[in-house]
């Protein structure tokens, strides 16, 4: 099981019947682009990809266990089918090596999402979007603690930059978030003895970002002649959270901040967060992850970057 | 170990490709955004990261009453990456500019910033 509880949230989607813009690519609304973020899906339905996402954490001891450093490799693909309706997948690599025991590692299950672009308002610089994930159950590794019981997780995930303020220096600041529940395929259960069916409760889960934009500072409010350097970086801070929907579980409600910075480029994308644990049911340890992300659209305007339903045009 | 290959080909497929066109974002403005100017300027020139398409990209200059005081049409400037507007004679005021750029991989984008004009 990933580390992140709520990373799993989704790359999500689904499709609605509703009408909507055809969406500019990953997180334009207007003159806003909205970062990519590493604890939850952003609103965007893109054409893009993580090269990877890599974290380290440290888990405390367990049982007869003794401290682990757990290092995860993660891959994504998202693919746009037409201009608002996406669909994408997820691998990643663990290895979990124990203090007196031999270092383990093996595949997390792979998830698949459908997300649909709902809403864009470009005026306001808003977007929202509705997905559907699924974990699939027993395509991991069982040792490195890849789930046997899947997970389907429903979503929605919004945008909203607050380019409207009359303050020219708040201007530049966003919020995007992403909520839902994810259901698992079998109902976590304790019989009269204690003992339990190994399933999973079902959870609410959540995620919000609020980021800062010095591109859009230097472009939209005040030219400060920073260094390009600079002047393509962007604070962030992120919050994930999930909890039970009911009783019996298997674990209490779960809360991570996770402060860092975006690198953007005219093609990509480079993250860097600290992973802060904000209860013991989190963690005790701080991690860090970092990420590559493409937008492929941007490589590949006519091609791969291009949704699917433009190919034959 | 298969699919971590072809992870790592993928970033150099990736990699070597980063050449390609891309959204045309601002790069400079004359006059830069929040300037404050002494002189009235005769043009704004905005420098994007890409090139354009000038038929498919414009810029609107307006004074605070929402008026346009530019002469409508938008060229190329030094570069296909610059697009530039002629002015009208501008009085002292906040003026801002709006702008829409197509890049020539057709991708669109788009902002606005404000300057002033001291009496």
């Amino acid at each position: 099981m990933s580390p992140h509880p709520t990373r799993s949230l989704g790359i999500a989607a689904a499709m609605l019947a509703a009408t909507a813009l055809p969406a500019d690519a990953h997180g334009v609304a207007g003159a806003r682009v909205f970062l990519s973020t590493l604890q939850f899906d952003d609103p965007a339905v893109a054409d893009e990809a993580t090269l990877p996402t890599a974290s380290w954490t440290r888990q405390p001891a367990s049982g007869g266990a003794g401290p682990s450093n757990e290092f995860d490799l993660n891959t994504s693909f998202a693919k746009r089918i037409t201009d608002s309706f996406g669909v994408s997948v997820s691998v990643g690599h663990t290895w979990l090596a124990t203090m007196g025991d031999k270092t383990r590692n093996g595949w997390q299950n792979i998830d698949v999402g459908l997300k649909y672009q709902a809403y864009v308002n470009p005026e306001h610089e808003f977007m929202a979007a509705v997905g559907l994930d699924r974990e699939f159950a027993r395509t991991g590794t069982p040792t490195i603690g890849a789930d046997s019981v899947s997970t389907t997780t429903p979503s929605i995930s919004f945008g909203k930059g607050l380019g409207d303020l009359p303050i020219g220096a708040l201007r530049p600041l966003a919020i995007t978030g992403q909520f839902g529940v994810a259901v698992s395929e079998r109902g976590f259960k304790v019989d009269s003895s204690g003992g339990d069916n190994g399933g999973h409760e079902n959870r609410w889960i959540g995620g919000l970002a609020l980021q800062y934009s010095i591109p859009y500072l230097q472009s939209q409010v005040k030219d400060y002649g920073l260094p390009d350097w600079l002047a393509n970086l962007s604070p962030l801070v992120e919050i994930a959270w999930s909890s039970p929907t009911g009783r019996p579980s298997t674990q209490p409600m779960q809360l991570l901040v996770a402060p860092g910075v975006a690198y953007s480029g005219d093609w990509y994308q480079l993250t860097a967060e600290a992973l802060i644990p904000a209860n013991r049911n989190t963690g005790r340890n701080l991690g860090v992850v970092a990420e590559f992300h493409v937008f492929l659209d941007d490589i590949f305007p006519k091609s791969l970057g291009a949704p699917i339903t433009q190919w034959v045009r | 170990m298969k699919r971590r290959s072809l992870i790592f080909a993928a970033t150099a497929l990736v990699g070597s490709a980063g050449a390609a066109s891309a959204h045309a974002r601002l790069r400079s403005a004359v006059p830069a955004p929040g300037d404050m100017l002494a002189a009235a300027p005769k043009e704004v020139s905005i420098v994007f990261s890409e090139a354009l398409e000038p038929k498919f990209s414009r810029i609107e200059v307006t004074d605070a009453a929402g008026v346009r005081v530019d002469d409508g049409a938008a060229h190329s400037g030094a570069d296909a990456k610059t697009l530039v507007v002629a002015l009208k004679p501008l009085a002292p005021g906040d003026y801002k500019v709006a702008w829409w750029a197509t890049s020539v991989d057709t991708h669109k984008t788009e902002g606005s910033f404000s300057f002033m004009l001291h009496g």
